[in-house]
């Protein structure tokens, strides 16, 4: 062979780590690699449709890497909800690698779009991922590695949850296999702790995996919580502060039970309503009455100086 | 509470003051307290569960207030346009502008709060 | 026995690999065994494989022309061999891409160093091991260096992808690949049906052809690499390191 030129060595590197799916699934860009695998941009020749196609990566040849990548696909095809990604199918690659394929979302990761949006918007979005969260709990499934950068805003609202490939399936009988049970262990092979710093609760960095329960999920959110509350650059409100200090407590009985009871406290501060974690103090309680039916104040004190007004009109 | 019983709960207690603070703009009529505040008392009640109705009916905030304010405009007007049998003194704009004002925050309280049939469903 | 200057010969690498047995020991790891022919066979797969990495940095990082570049590239693996530099190569320490590189350009500036005295009327210094890993790497050597193994890589992948397409009746699906993926990508690529029409094959099989031969094409790279490293780890890294930087 002669002389390869750039642009051939360019699109060589690009063959060799495109995956080959079959005739089924036409691979066409590299969207983008995490620890576990690649995703890419595929089209679905069957339904003539795009979709996401994750394949393990070519250097990743480890067992439990592959392993992991198998069960994200299943835990995600038994996860039905709208914040999570939905699974069209499964398989295995010609080259023995494992691959699932996924519907395709467009749109920006939690804290690329935290940098522009509002504070209100973020506190929603936030809302939609609890419900997610929330959603999986009640399907035993926990995530483990909740982090912004693992919710994906997709180009028409929709609110995502990702990478479900660390996910623990509560209350696992101990009789499935030995692999699937080395699944639930919060330490890779070589000890290493899955999960990211400073979203990861204490309990699940320090690698005690039986007691890793949904109270680890509330902790990543009330990071992600707290990050989204920093990204505005303003003071975090007393009450807003006090939902993420509970929810990030070091112990896990500290913090809120569900993900839907951090939800819920969110949602009673967005709407001016009390909150769970947080006494107001007297002032504080009439300012934040005030505030939620500033209207009707301000209407009836537009009556009472119409009413006055009458009286020195009358005086005159 | 469903919104028709605001509107009647929200314009009997404002109609209740409403007749009270008669005394602020016109001291004079104090002998006739108990008979004006019983009389807007009467129409907040009834211009109220309107309201209140009508809330129901249309959800938007701006149609609301307007009718608030024209059910308590109209309701006051027939006591604006008498004369105090004791003063023999008009009341007109007395009685008509705080009666519209009630119709408006009645209307404005039916249409933000208050439990409509769907959010019950 | 060691290899002398005169036996070092740039043949092309032409399945070199095959000519180990199946439970394939690294090449790199067979620079240090002590069967002489199959230190031997390493030896010569390793300069195949680094021959062009090294001629182009000698060439662009210290200005030489192409002639001069091969035989200072000769020089430096003949020294290399001559004292061993390549057997005692130390897996635990870094990848050997990175050790050949790093001895590449001590060689290479000691060299230029003493010829330069030596246009004066100096004497010749003889290289130490220290003395070549004492040379930091610039950015540009590395650049070349790395660019230019990535490339060699892929001409060794595909001579050996070549031969296999060749011994196997496959000539249509090694032509389809190489319009496509090789010569196609410098500008005009051609379309399936052109393919198709050229080599008087069905549309469909085109698709068939490319895939299978990109398939055996990326298996033909990582033996190469497999090859071309000490352990796992270091496979990994250098599967990596071809593949490009992450998009993530």
């Amino acid at each position: 062979m002669n002389f390869i030129s750039d642009a051939a060595v360019t699109n060589l590197r690009l063959a060799i780590d495109t995956p080959d799916a079959g005739s089924r699934y036409i691979v066409h860009e590299l969207l983008g690699r995490g620890g576990m695998g690649a995703v890419y941009r595929a089209v679905d020749s069957v339904l003539g449709r795009d979709v996401a196609l994750k394949a393990l990566s070519i250097d990743a040849d480890s067992p439990d890497i592959a392993t992991r990548l198998t069960r994200e696909a299943r835990v995600l095809a038994h996860l039905e909800h709208p914040g999570i990604v939905a699974v069209h199918d499964a398989g295995i690659l010609d080259d023995g690698r494992p691959f699932y394929v996924m519907r395709l979302v467009r749109g920006k990761r939690l804290d690329e779009y935290a940098t522009s949006a509002r504070s209100g918007d973020l506190l929603r979005a936030f809302l939609r991922v609890c419900e997610a969260v929330s959603y999986a709990h009640a399907r035993d499934v926990i995530h483990r590695d909740l982090t912004p950068s693992n919710v994906m805003m997709g180009e028409f609202g929709e609110v995502l949850v990702l990478d479900w490939g660390v996910a623990k399936i509560a209350g696992e009988s101990p009789l499935t296999p030995a692999t699937v049970s080395r699944a639930n262990d919060v330490t890779t092979a070589d000890g290493t702790v899955v999960g990211t710093p400073g979203f990861m609760a204490p309990e699940q960095a320090m690698g005690r995996a039986a007691d890793v329960d949904a109270r680890a999920d509330v902790f990543g959110l009330g990071a992600i919580l707290g990050f989204l509350a920093e990204s505005s650059g303003e003071p975090i409100p007393r009450p807003l502060a006090a939902i993420i200090t509970r929810a990030t407590a070091p112990d896990a009985s500290s913090r809120y039970t569900t993900a839907d009871s951090l939800a819920n406290d969110v949602r009673h501060w967005l709407d001016g309503r009390p909150i769970v974690a947080y006494r107001e103090r007297a002032v504080e309680r009439v300012a934040r009455l005030y505030r939620r039916n500033k209207a009707l104040v301000l209407l009836l004190l537009a009556y009472a100086i119409v009413r006055v007004t009458i009286l020195l009109w009358r005086g005159v | 509470m469903n919104k028709p019983m605001l509107g009647l709960a929200a314009g009997g207690v404002l109609g209740v003051l409403d007749g009270f603070t008669a005394l602020v703009s016109a001291p004079e009529v104090a002998p006739q307290l108990t008979t004006i505040v019983l009389g807007s008392m009467g129409k907040g009640l009834v211009a109220g569960f309107l309201i209140g109705w009508f809330a129901k009916k249309v959800n938007s905030l701006p149609l609301g207030i307007a009718f608030g304010l024209t059910m308590g405009a109209l309701f006051a007007l027939p006591f604006a346009m008498g004369t105090d049998p004791t003063t023999g003194q008009k009341y007109f704009w007395e009685i008509l502008i705080p009666g519209s004002m009630v119709g408006l925050v009645v209307g404005y309280l039916t249409q933000r709060y208050g439990a409509s049939v769907a959010a019950r469903a | 026995m060691r290899n002398s200057r005169a036996a070092i010969a740039f043949r092309p690498y032409l399945g070199a690999v095959r000519g180990f047995p199946d439970t394939r020991i690294s090449v790199v790891a067979a620079l240090s065994s002590d069967d002489v022919p199959e230190r031997a066979r390493a030896t010569e797969t390793v300069i195949a494989a680094y021959r062009t990495p090294v001629i182009a940095v000698l060439e662009r990082r210290w200005n030489m022309q192409p002639a001069d570049a091969e035989d200072m590239a000769h020089d430096f693996f003949a020294h290399a061999l001559d004292r061993e530099w390549l057997a005692r190569y130390d897996p635990a320490k870094g990848r050997f891409r990175v050790f050949l590189r790093t001895c590449l350009l001590g060689f290479a500036s000691t060299a230029h160093e003493a010829a330069t005295r030596q246009k004066r009327g100096g004497g010749i210094t003889h290289v130490s091991i220290d003395d070549a890993n004492a040379v930091a790497a610039d950015d540009e050597s590395t650049s070349i260096f790395d660019r230019e193994w990535i490339r060699s890589v892929l001409s060794i992948a595909l001579s050996a992808l070549e031969q296999e397409c060749l011994e196997r009746g496959r000539g249509a699906a090694w032509r389809a690949f190489v319009a496509y993926d090789v010569e196609g990508a410098d500008g005009a690529r051609p379309t399936y049906e052109a393919i198709a029409h050229a080599e008087e094959i069905p549309l469909t099989q085109v698709t068939n052809y490319l895939n299978s031969t990109r398939r055996r094409f990326r298996e033909h790279v990582l033996t190469t690499l497999r090859d071309l490293t000490a352990s796992d780890a270091e496979y990994r890294d250098e599967v990596r390191a071809l593949l490009g930087p992450r998009a993530l």
